[in-house]
């Protein structure tokens, strides 16, 4: 292992400090609001700051280096495509996020509730809850196969042991999850991402840095040139393997979708002291966020010049398993002592930071949304907090089990995106419900259902294909799938809507927007 | 960090370097910003929820409203 003693006391150091501060934060959470949202008292720069580390997962930068090892920054020019749509929409006019906030629901499913019935609160509550989870189980081993790869630790524990030293990371990471979630929910991971955040944003920098002292900007650029050419740069060069014009409508619809169906974000948009907050964090966040996922894109793009495209020899981990690992393995062989233990802090908390967020915010689903609504006497406050709590170990239970037997079938992104598919018909059911008054319970079933059957029908056709016949090329891309449930889905709401009349709970949030940012 | 370009990729390929190496500049900038402006947050967010008064009603329930029809979430 390529890990000294200064390593390991600068992790365990920082370890230390921030459990600490759990503990202490934990002492001041009364309520389940406390717990679930933090009181809803996040200011901007504290929610801004927090959503940096809870953003940048170590799934997220296992993901994005893959995607630079592979594509070079041709994603550079999607995301700010996208982001002329987004941060105007979302960041400026705060379209459904201001008014989400202005509902006071904890969850995207209290809002299904409020506007249209119980039973599509179940519904919708435990699709987006296996969604996630679906999504999220892949991220300890991911990340764990990750670090095994940078600190160049043994594939096994022993030689000849049926013990993988992933698994043991695993568990680690997951054990550190739990502790930071059980230390006072939302307002703990507040604090503890905020600071976090710096630990992350200053280890990426300073590796960048590292890199580009080591070669030159000129050599990672021109090696990027002459490796990918035009599709190093370009999206849209419709290359076997460029994102293209359709991914590129899938993303910025499903990025628009997930702000009001995805648990993780609602959940931080529900914390904040009031809608305006919301779109502001937002718009600074989104504008000047971008240098950080270009900083991560680089770490592959400097792998993909310094390794090239090839597995080296001696290594048989299969496509997929190794455009995830090139970049820790390029890393492990240059990363210096004392930077690695910072660079595996940062690795750390950015794993806790975001699998604590998402582990809550999926945790609170079930227990809110599917379990809490079949009791006929409520949970007392201590209570509720217990069974979020017991959820979560259960689930990091799951996650441990599903990432003994994980195995990558695609690029981890693509996987992502499918899973986060499903969400999309709560998402569209949420838009409809807040903007359009004839939007009818049954158009919202309409809409849920598609986005349902549609993605779990093409990831069970590609499990089946991958078995009964590997040879195959399957004919739809995950993007596909979701674009066009999407719009299936929003046809079906308006026309099912306009068919069925019956009233709904439909109220004006406008207002209630404009009253809560004036209080 | 002025560095040279392959011709047959001119003009996008300087425009891409550019656009990754400014934003990358700003945000590390603007990280600091946000440092000093998250440490006023969390002061005011500590003192804020040593001083609120529990509302054991408000735990993700929807409660209907007793004056009028409209669902209401917490209060």
């Amino acid at each position: 292992m390529n890990i000294a003693l200064i390593d390991w006391v600068i992790l365990g150091g920082l370890f230390v400090v921030f459990l600490a501060m759990a503990i202490y934060i934990n002492s001041i959470c009364k309520s389940v609001s406390d717990y679930l949202v933090s009181g809803r008292k996040v200011r901007m720069w504290l929610g801004m700051g927090a959503g940096v580390a809870g953003e940048i997962g170590l799934v997220t930068i296992v993901g994005t280096c893959e995607q630079g090892y592979l594509r070079g920054f041709s994603s550079v020019l999607i995301i700010t495509l996208t982001m002329f749509i987004m941060a105007p929409l979302f960041g400026i006019f705060g379209f459904g996020i201001e008014r989400f906030r202005a509902t006071k629901a904890m969850s995207v499913s209290q809002y299904i509730e409020m506007r249209y019935s119980g039973r599509l609160r179940v519904i919708t509550g435990f699709l987006n809850s296996v969604s996630g989870v679906l999504q999220m189980c892949i991220f300890p081993i991911v990340g764990a196969h990750f670090i095994r790869v940078l600190i160049s630790a043994p594939e096994y524990i022993y030689p000849g042991s049926p013990i993988q030293t992933a698994w043991i990371i695993m568990a680690i990471l997951l054990v550190a999850a739990i502790i930071f979630t059980f230390l006072g929910g939302y307002i703990t991971l507040i604090v503890t991402n905020f600071f976090q955040s710096i630990i992350i944003v200053g280890a990426l920098y300073w590796l960048l840095f590292h890199l580009i002292g080591m070669s030159s900007m000129q050599e990672i650029w021109s090696g990027l040139e002459q490796s990918k050419g035009m599709a190093g740069i370009y999206p849209f060069t419709g290359d076997d393997g460029s994102y293209g014009v359709v991914f590129w409508l899938w993303m910025c619809t499903m990025s628009i979708l997930l702000q009001f169906s995805y648990g993780p974000y609602l959940q931080k948009y529900a914390s904040m002291d009031k809608p305006k907050t919301v779109s502001r964090s937002y718009l600074l966040g989104y504008l000047f966020g971008n240098g950080r996922a270009f900083v991560i894109l680089a770490l592959g793009v400097a792998a993909l010049v310094a390794l090239g495209t090839s597995q080296p020899d001696g290594i048989d981990v299969g496509e997929y398993g190794w455009s995830a690992i090139a970049t820790p393995y390029y890393l492990s062989t240059v990363v210096p002592v004392g930077m690695m233990g910072v660079l595996l802090a940062g690795l750390l908390f950015a794993d806790v930071s975001t699998t604590d967020q998402y582990i809550l915010s999926w945790s609170t689903s079930i227990v809110n949304d599917c379990i809490v609504p079949f009791k006929k006497k409520p949970f007392t406050p201590k209570q509720h907090i217990m069974a979020v709590r017991i959820t979560i170990v259960m689930l990091c239970l799951l996650f441990l089990l599903v990432g003994v037997t994980y195995k990558p079938t695609m690029p981890l992104w693509e996987y992502l995106w499918l899973c986060v598919n499903i969400i999309g018909g709560t998402g569209i059911a949420v838009l409809f419900g807040m903007y359009w008054k004839r939007a009818t319970t049954l158009g919202a079933y309409a809409a849920v259902i598609t986005c349902t059957v549609l993605p779990l029908s093409d990831l069970i056709a590609r499990r089946v294909i991958l078995e009964f016949s590997p040879k195959t090329s399957y004919p739809f891309t995950p993007q596909m799938t979701g674009f066009y449930s999407y719009v299936l889905a929003v046809t079906l709401l308006i026309a099912v809507s306009l068919m069925s009349k019956k009233p709904t709970g439909y109220w004006d949030l406008g207002d209630a927007v404009r009253e809560m940012n004036r209080g | 960090m002025i560095i040279e370009f392959a011709r047959d990729l001119q003009p996008l390929s300087g425009i891409i370097y550019w656009f990754v190496v400014v934003n990358a500049i700003v945000c590390l900038a603007f990280t600091m910003v946000v440092i000093v402006g998250g440490i006023n947050d969390l002061k005011y967010l500590l003192s804020a929820l040593q001083e609120e008064e529990i509302d054991d009603s408000d735990d993700g329930r929807v409660i209907k409203s007793v004056v009028s029809n409209e669902p209401t979430g917490p209060a």
